[in-house]
């Protein structure tokens, strides 16, 4: 039964510093979208600041609600939902966003849902005309993110298995960090690619932690301390671009061919636990931007018979597209939360409540 | 006029339907964990048996919401569901301070200043002066261990209300201590109701934070980008060459 009667349904985020909201049609279309970038405002502390970031988040999203409908040219009474990010992520931000949903879903008598962030980046590649045959359960995701990084075995709405993910900082994290070492603004991923695409990836030789080891988990401190130590190695002040560069391509070389190697015993694992299933990877997170990544996994995928999957940078990174579908995927499940809810800053995939697996969609026909 | 009243501001949890200064219903309960939780079931349930103990079917005209001063988690929580609610039902959302919602219900006798005092953690409050027009909303920062000076004969209101009392009391100041503690849905109501009807100036629907957001810059200045030139190199336009400043030198 779809709570949603097939309407649209609102999706607001607001987890991290980039504040959201989307409409999508009953069938996943998306027909308004607005993404308010925070970058600016915590660009000079190299960090999201969480207290900027709530501020910010309270500031901008009645606006970008009333954008967001204006746009898709309906009112809150044609809606059949209201999903709002809820967790894992920032306090502040998570009860400003679910406080807003639970208003509009009270005010307007729809049913809310409590997203968990997580769940929506896995969620993402089923948006219709997203992956060619629809991502059909199950598959893999490799979430690469600012704050997350790991491997799921999505099996189901609700039904999601860790594999693995990082024991200390998250790749996006990595990249951060080694930017600022190099001397680029934050946040530093998008600049360090830039910068790394001039560089010598052999000059420097950096440790690729966890390579070959067993399971699917990460590391990248080690391989950050490794980066700094030689950085140090040319004293204090700006670096020759020649030298900046070769450090940005060595150390790029050793995350993706890390996460390509992870991502291969991750495949492993899948496999095992679904043999016989056209096996599918797909990326989220803002790393799945990274060029070098995306080759490395485009090579591991194909050396495993998996087909690889990584949305448009806009549906990688935070969004409200993702929450609002996962909001119609719950919905159609009859899957819905109650207001008093409570944000959960910790929220980890498998601790999903009300998990129900979803019926396999009939698969085209060959 | 119909308003949904919303408060979280402080110690407690509040919500309640007031019809032209008529309670319809209303709740309130004390902040715990999940307070932000708590407040959208509570409007739900306020809203729900206002609507039932009606004859009409009038819907509401306005939200009325505590921007503070307060926790600002609470305040969010509350001004966040009240935009929520705002936009779904194409009303106003009309904020209030914590001052102005304990004055709305509050009488002081001629000559007496209202100051509400509210309690900000770690040894200060904040002093919130009622009928205050300045921009700022009238409110200041203070250690309770400096206090400013208030006035002569000061009513005081708040959650700190007691300790700031005892503190002007042994200075000599004139202190009355009002019984009004934490704003009410009526006291919230009949403010936001002298807001609309312009009796008060006009304020934002957003948090009144009165700090700014505790943060530090980077102590450590950051690695300049790579390529840039060494910072003794560095002229400034318009400045003398180098080797002329140090033949005049
Ligand atoms: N081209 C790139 N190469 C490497 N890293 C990148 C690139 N583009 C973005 N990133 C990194 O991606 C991260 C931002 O992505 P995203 O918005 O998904 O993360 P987030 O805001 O931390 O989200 P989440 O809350 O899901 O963890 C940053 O760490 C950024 O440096």
């Amino acid at each position: 039964m779809d709570l949603a009667g097939g309407r649209p349904v609102l999706g607001i985020e607001s987890s991290c510093d980039e504040t959201a909201a989307a409409v999508l049609a009953g069938d996943g279309r998306i027909l308004a979208a607005l993404v308010a970038s925070q970058e600016a405002s915590h660009a000079p502390f190299g960090g999201v600041v969480p207290e900027i970031a709530a501020r910010a988040h309270l500031a901008l999203l009645p606006g970008l609600v009333r954008g967001v409908m204006d746009q898709a040219g309906l009112g809150f009474a044609d809606l059949g939902g209201v999903a709002a990010t809820t967790g894992p992520g920032l306090i502040g931000g998570l009860i400003v966003g679910s406080q807003m949903g639970k208003g509009i879903a009270l005010a307007a008598g729809l049913p809310f849902v409590a997203v968990n962030h997580l769940e929506a980046h896995a969620l993402t590649a089923r948006l219709p005309g997203l992956v060619p045959g629809g991502a059909p359960f199950p598959y893999l995701l490799l979430l690469i993110s600012g704050g997350h990084c790991q491997c799921v075995a999505v099996e189901g709405v609700g039904r999601h298995v860790r594999l693995g993910g990082t024991v200390d900082d998250a790749a996006g994290e990595a990249f951060d960090k080694v930017a600022k070492l190099l001397g680029l603004p934050w946040p530093g991923g998008p600049a360090l690619e830039r910068l790394a695409a001039a560089g010598d990836p052999a000059r420097f030789a950096f440790p690729r932690p966890m390579l070959g080891r067993a399971g699917c988990d990460f590391s990248f401190s080690g391989l950050k301390t490794a980066v700094a130590q030689t950085v140090a190695r040319f004293g204090a002040g700006a670096l020759e671009p020649r030298v900046a560069a070769d450090l940005a391509a060595g150390f790029q070389a050793a995350v993706a061919a890390v996460l390509a190697d992870r991502a291969g015993h991750a495949m492993a694992m899948f496999g095992e636990r679904h043999p016989g299933v056209a096996g599918l990877l797909v990326v989220a997170g803002g790393v799945a931007a990274n060029g070098a990544v995306r080759a490395a996994l485009g090579a591991a995928t194909a050396a495993h018979g998996f087909g690889l999957a990584v949305p448009p940078v806009a549906l990688c990174t935070d969004n409200a597209v993702m929450v609002a579908w996962t909001g119609i995927e719950r919905l159609r499940l009859g899957l819905v939360d109650a207001l008093d809810v409570a944000p959960r800053p910790r929220w980890p995939l498998d601790e999903l409540a009300g998990a129900v697996a979803a019926p396999p969609p009939p698969r085209p026909p060959a | 006029m119909r308003i949904l009243a919303l408060d979280a501001a402080l110690g407690a949890c509040a919500a309640g339907v007031i019809a032209d200064g008529a309670v319809l219903a209303q709740a309130t309960r004390p902040v715990g964990q999940g307070q932000a939780g708590a407040l959208a079931a509570m409007a739900a349930s306020v809203l729900a048996s206002a609507e039932a103990r009606e004859t009409t079917t009038a819907g509401l005209d306005a939200v009325a919401v505590t921007v503070g001063p307060g926790t600002f988690t609470g305040i969010r929580a509350a001004l966040a569901l009240a935009h929520g609610i705002g936009l779904a039902r194409a009303i106003p959302v009309i904020g209030v301070s914590v001052g102005e919602a304990l004055a709305a219900t509050l009488a002081v006798p001629d000559g007496w200043t209202l100051w509400t005092a509210i309690d900000s953690r770690r040894g200060r409050v904040f002093l919130e002066r009622a009928g205050s027009t300045t921009p700022d909303g009238g409110v200041i920062a203070a250690a309770l261990d400096a206090l400013p000076a208030l006035g002569p004969n000061v009513a005081l209101a708040g959650d700190a209300a007691a300790t700031v009392a005892a503190s002007l009391a042994a200075r000599g100041t004139e202190v009355m201590l009002t019984a009004a503690r934490l704003p009410s849905p009526l006291g919230i109501a009949l403010a936001a109701a002298a807001r609309q009807a312009s009796r008060l100036a006009p304020r934002e629907a957003q948090p009144l934070y009165v700090d700014p957001p505790a943060v530090k810059l980077p102590a450590t200045p950051p690695r300049p980008p790579p390529g840039s030139p060494a910072p003794d190199s560095v002229v400034p336009p318009g400045a003398p060459a180098r080797d002329s400043v140090a033949a005049s030198g």
